[in-house]
């Protein structure tokens, strides 16, 4: 996979990648935080069991935490991520690292009152909408990372409710609107 | 026989890129217009400019890309007819794919338009290749990838003074094949380097030598329909 070869730079404000065009990919930045807040809020409703693919630059996951909830599973595949992720979780004692796929880690998890995915270069990110109903428990919340500038979802998920948040992204490659559309779809 | 080399006079690329795709056949190859296009008229090496490919980006979207590669050549100047012709392009950092050359209707068909648009992105005929696919990339300067010509390339020179063509990678774009996700074949060229030019090395058949009713044999083309060089004599003087 070509997100997992490349060797990622952290910086104060993002995470990225230099190409193949010399030019700067960004995974993840700050400008992100209150969607990130906003995303924790939701999946986190009941303070129950929360599962959450992709730990980025872990603002999401510090905003899961925030909420308190009973238990709080990270799922996370790039080795320099995942490395900062442990270092996180160290002093957390309600957080379970998997390093791998959420593919790979199926096997490994459980029900969840609420599951966030947040990916980059997830070449199966098709396939999660098969799986995302055996995961998450009957009356649980499923929220993602919307990167549709519109009331859209990869997954081809139905009955799902969208809040248009403004937003002043910094310029970036992955998402330039000054509207998210931020997902929820209720089970 | 004797040889000339043309540098293309018109160079440029054409891509689309749909961020939020779920084909990259529908959602870029076969799409009729590009969304970036760029005319070369300084030196300019592109890293990635004949790209397929279709890759996962943040949330799970994907981005499809097709990028092809324009130049058109003006082939007035060769004194006789054309027998053979070499491509010669040198290319430039990423080389993962192949990549073939193909009829192409981009810059007005005849050159009359000087700058590459949007809409030159479809101007190729994927049924008419001017040669087979390359079989690897060069992207040194020691020597440039090299495409002999077929007769379609040849006879479109005899016939119309001009070659217009598209570099395009051939297993994806070419061929037509479906993508799956985390794919990405890249090429770069160079485009109007002086050093290393994109250039149709031509060979010809000289015409007919001698000059007739006062015109120079240099000037002569085509005598009652026939092509000067395929003339052994006139009025018996050979």
């Amino acid at each position: 996979m070509r997100y997992l070869s490349q060797s990622l730079i952290f910086d104060n404000s993002s995470i990225y990648f230099i190409n193949e065009e010399d030019k700067k990919e960004y995974v993840m930045m700050d400008w992100e935080d209150v969607l990130m807040k906003k995303h924790a809020d939701i999946v986190c409703h009941n303070q129950g069991d929360i599962l959450e693919i992709g730990f980025g630059m872990g603002i999401s996951a510090n905003y899961i935490q925030a909420n308190n909830p009973k238990s709080h599973t990270i799922i996370e595949n790039h080795p320099q991520v995942l490395e900062k992720a442990v270092e996180w979780a160290k002093d957390k004692p309600n957080v379970i690292i998997l390093a791998g796929s959420w593919r790979d880690k199926l096997n490994d998890l459980n029900t969840y009152d609420g599951v966030f995915y947040d990916t980059y270069g997830d070449d199966d990110s098709k396939l999660f909408s098969n799986h995302v109903s055996e995961l998450v428990k009957s009356g649980g919340v499923f929220s993602w990372w919307n990167n549709i500038d519109k009331e859209e979802n990869i997954f081809d998920l139905s009955e799902v409710t969208y809040e248009e948040i403004n937003v002043t992204p910094t310029d970036n490659s992955y998402y330039n609107s000054s509207i998210y559309y931020l997902p929820k779809k209720h089970f | 026989m004797p040889t000339i080399n043309i540098t293309a006079s018109l160079q440029g690329a054409s891509g689309h890129i749909n961020n939020n795709a779920s084909s990259w056949l529908n959602d870029a190859r076969n799409q009729p217009n590009g969304t970036n296009t760029s005319t070369y008229v300084s030196s300019s090496a592109q890293c990635c400019i004949i790209r397929a490919s279709l890759l996962s980006g943040r949330g799970g979207a994907l981005s499809a890309n097709c990028f092809r590669s324009f130049v058109f050549f003006d082939t007035t100047s060769v004194p006789g007819n054309i027998t053979a012709a070499d491509l010669k392009v040198y290319g430039f950092s990423q080389s993962t794919g192949d990549v073939i050359p193909i009829e192409a209707t981009a810059w007005g068909v005849n050159g009359s338009s000087t700058s590459l648009t949007n809409s030159d992105f479809g101007f190729v005929d994927f049924n008419i290749p001017y040669s087979t696919g390359s079989a690897g990339w060069q992207t040194g300067t020691t020597q440039p990838n090299i495409f002999a010509l077929n007769t379609d390339a040849i006879n479109q020179m005899n016939n119309n003074q001009y070659l217009n063509v598209a570099l395009i990678n051939e297993q994806y774009d070419y061929n037509g094949q479906g993508m799956f996700p985390g794919t990405s074949q890249l090429n770069g060229v160079r485009f109007q380097d002086a050093t290393y030019p994109i250039e149709l090395e031509i060979t010809y058949s000289s015409g007919y030598p001698n000059d007739i009713i006062g015109v120079p044999s240099g000037s002569i083309e085509i005598v009652a329909g026939e092509f000067s060089s395929q003339i052994n004599s006139v009025i018996g003087v050979q």
